[in-house]
């Protein structure tokens, strides 16, 4: 009994300490559990806080950035309010030959396809004079020079009521571009001071591209050429002429005067704008036929349109066409200001056909290449850079480029004709735009001038003339219609 | 609406007009000219405009109710030809030049025209006649004679408009100077420097731009 006893008691202790045991590791696994659960905790506990910190970290490097931007915006409008601008070499010449009933315009205008909308059209431009601080400047009088002050006042749209290219009111600090509005139709008119056309058309196509959002399109320019959201460049400011100016061989400016195209005045203001579509693929096929381009095609038919009404008016003097030539395909730069230079085409021959015209244009066109815009740019960097010129006060000066215009500018030329090329918009606004238009505006002396632009595969021709007679008009149109061309017009006559 | 079509010029045009913008020729008898994409223009008539034709208006009020007023209470000093040469004075050479826009050449034929009436009055009526029209009117047209000839060379014989108060100043001085000659019997300086310098200035043109001169006379004066 006593071994059952003993042995009881023994079975009994063992389970005690079986028990025990058990407990302990009980009580070791759950401290390692427990342990386990803490670092856990503490290793999350740490990843939490480290991602916070990058998270925070990340959000003061984007602050940061803003700012950095910011300040940098704030210092370069802070340096153009405290600077101010001066005109860069071509733009010289237009504040001297303007009065209060001419100055050089010209007008970039868009058809959409929905009436506009004036007040969000309002915002967009605000948002484009963002990207465009430098063209929120007004023209002033110094001492020696024309400058451009900032303005503080931003521009509004306006509706179109008047002629197009109506002249600008310079007294007081106004604007030297205007946002106008019609139907259907977004116009810019822009000062030539203030810009070329290639200047102008970055601003256009900035100021569709905002008014696009603001209709609720979602439009990504950041691969086109022009991206509103981007910052200005202080390239975009520089004088590209005084640039690339090597100063060394210059062009003459001494040539026979032209022939100025007849007819009767219009009413001081009245400008009579007559427009052509035509199919750009026509338009290839028939300069294919001419063995040309069709650039040539289009000076050469001019030339003969204008030849034509010499004949008829029986004049000796030739016929030139200047045609404004964009120095940004031969000398690199991103400027917004005026980089652009020309060459007079001229026909003497009475009887010349378009066959003549065509040959005049490609030997024209053969001359014009990086030398020969050098020493137009040369001609004209030299008379800025003259000691006497320099120290000339701006009244008499005014005086010596008035005259200068007079005798070297368009007196020169019967015409002149633009072609701005091909223009576009980025690939989700080619519905929203449905075509462009550009045209000059009236000039000083020259009766007619001719600007062309072609989008989405038509080509768009303005006539824009200050004489009654549609004599030019008819004769380029008829004779492009020879050629198998289909064209419609359009006109506000 | 569908686009109309001119048979002559071969082309299609749009379908708001109802003439060919190249040749005039009616496409359309149904269509009267509307243009969408350009708008019917305002005239150019200016807020100033309307405000010179209210003073222009103004000044005859004022000088009729003056000589009416002149003739009721005091017949004997004719004040009022006072006013009534000095709103002419006004209206003709300011007044007119802004209301009907007046170019710079034929302004100066209204303002010679409108001062030399009103120095002539004032020295008819203060009868001190001889220092208006032996040196005043003379000078005047003397310097306008200058400004002429300064902005018909500057201008590069473009404009041709100049060869108007050219002829009108040269008639003007040479009858400042014939009334110098014969009725005052004394020739003042500024009346025979006024006429030769309109005469050089005709003779000038005449020799070197015969042609366009003799047209532009026979343009102007309808020969």
């Amino acid at each position: 009994m006593a071994k059952t006893n003993n042995d009881k008691l023994a079975i009994k202790e063992e389970k005690r300490a079986q028990k025990q045991e058990k407990a302990l590791l009980k009580a070791e696994n759950k401290k390692a559990q427990q342990a386990e659960r803490e670092e856990l905790k503490k290793q999350s506990q740490t990843l939490a806080k480290n991602q916070k910190e990058e998270k925070a970290e990340r959000r003061q490097q984007e602050r940061d950035l803003r700012r950095e931007k910011r300040s940098k915006f704030r210092e370069k409008r802070l340096q153009l309010q405290e600077s101010s601008l001066p005109l860069d070499n071509a733009a010289l010449i237009y504040p001297a030959s303007k009065n209060s009933e001419w100055n050089e315009i010209f007008r970039i205008s868009a058809y959409l396809n929905g009436d506009v909308d004036p007040q969000k059209l309002q915002s967009a431009l605000e948002k484009t004079m963002q990207r465009f601080p430098y063209y929120n400047v007004a023209l002033h009088k110094g001492f020696f020079w024309y400058y451009f002050q900032y303005l503080e006042q931003k521009p509004k749209v306006m509706k179109e009521e008047f002629y197009p290219c109506q002249p600008f009111d310079f007294r007081g600090d106004k604007h030297l571009f205007r946002v106008l509005y019609y139907n259907k139709k977004v116009t810019c008119e822009f000062f030539h001071s203030l810009c070329d056309g290639f200047g102008g058309l970055n601003f256009m196509d900035c100021l569709l591209i905002n008014y696009a959002r603001e209709c609720g399109l979602q439009v990504d320019a950041k691969n086109f050429m022009i991206n509103p959201n981007d910052f200005y460049e202080q390239e975009e400011l520089e004088d590209a002429f005084n640039r690339y100016a090597d100063l060394k061989e210059t062009n003459s400016r001494k040539e026979k005067a032209a022939y100025q195209i007849v007819g009767t005045p219009l009413v001081l203001g009245k400008l009579i704008v007559t427009s052509g579509k035509i199919s750009v693929a026509e338009l290839k096929n028939a300069a294919k036929t001419q063995n040309c381009s069709l650039n040539e095609l289009l000076l050469a038919t001019l030339m003969y349109a204008i030849n034509v009404d010499r004949v008829e008016h029986k004049r000796k003097k030739p016929v030139k066409i200047s045609l404004p030539i964009d120095c940004r395909r031969f000398f690199e730069t991103k400027t917004m200001r005026n980089f652009s230079s020309y060459k007079n085409f001229s026909i003497e021959k009475q009887d010349a056909t378009l066959a003549d015209c065509i040959e005049v244009a490609k030997a024209g066109m053969a001359e014009i290449d990086k030398e020969y815009l050098m020493k137009n740019i040369n001609a004209n960097v030299l008379a800025q850079k003259n000691i006497f010129v320099r120290l000339m006060p701006l009244y008499i000066k005014d005086l010596a480029l008035k005259y200068s215009f007079n005798t070297y500018g368009e007196r020169l030329f019967s015409t002149a004709f633009s072609n701005l090329g091909v223009l576009k918009v980025p690939d989700e606004m080619r519905e929203f735009v449905e075509s462009f238009e550009v045209m000059i505006g009236r000039a000083k002396l020259n009766s007619l001038n001719v600007a062309t632009c072609s989008y989405n595969g038509t080509a768009v021709i303005t006539f824009t003339r200050r004489i009654q007679q549609s004599n030019v008009e008819r004769v380029f149109f008829r004779t492009l219609t020879s050629l198998g061309l289909s064209i419609d017009l359009y006109s506000n006559v | 609406m569908e686009n109309n079509f001119c048979d002559r010029c071969k082309t299609t045009i749009d379908a708001g007009q109802a003439h060919c913008p190249l040749c005039g020729r009616c496409v359309n008898d149904n269509v009267v000219d509307k243009h969408e994409k350009y708008p019917d223009y305002k005239s150019f008539d200016r807020s100033y405009f309307h405000i010179a034709g209210l003073l222009m208006r103004v000044l005859l009020i004022f000088a009729s109710v003056a000589i009416i007023a002149n003739l009721i209470l005091d017949i004997k000093h004719l004040w009022c030809l006072y006013v009534l040469s000095g709103a002419i004075a006004v209206h003709l050479s300011v007044l007119v030049p802004i209301r009907y826009k007046i170019n710079f050449a034929l302004q100066m034929k209204f303002m010679t025209l409108g001062i030399s009436q009103l120095i002539i009055t004032i020295e008819i009526m203060t009868h001190t006649f001889g220092w208006g029209v032996g040196y005043v009117i003379p000078l005047m047209l003397l310097s306008q004679m200058l400004i002429c000839a300064i902005f018909a060379i500057y201008k590069g014989y473009i404009n041709f408009e100049y060869i108007r108060p050219t002829l009108f100043l040269l008639v003007c001085s040479l009858i400042v100077f014939i009334l110098d000659c014969y009725v005052f019997d004394v020739v003042h300086w500024p009346s025979v420097s006024a006429f030769l310098l309109c005469l050089a200035f005709f003779g000038f043109l005449l020799l070197f731009r015969y042609k366009r001169t003799i047209k532009s006379i026979k343009k102007y004066y309808k020969f």
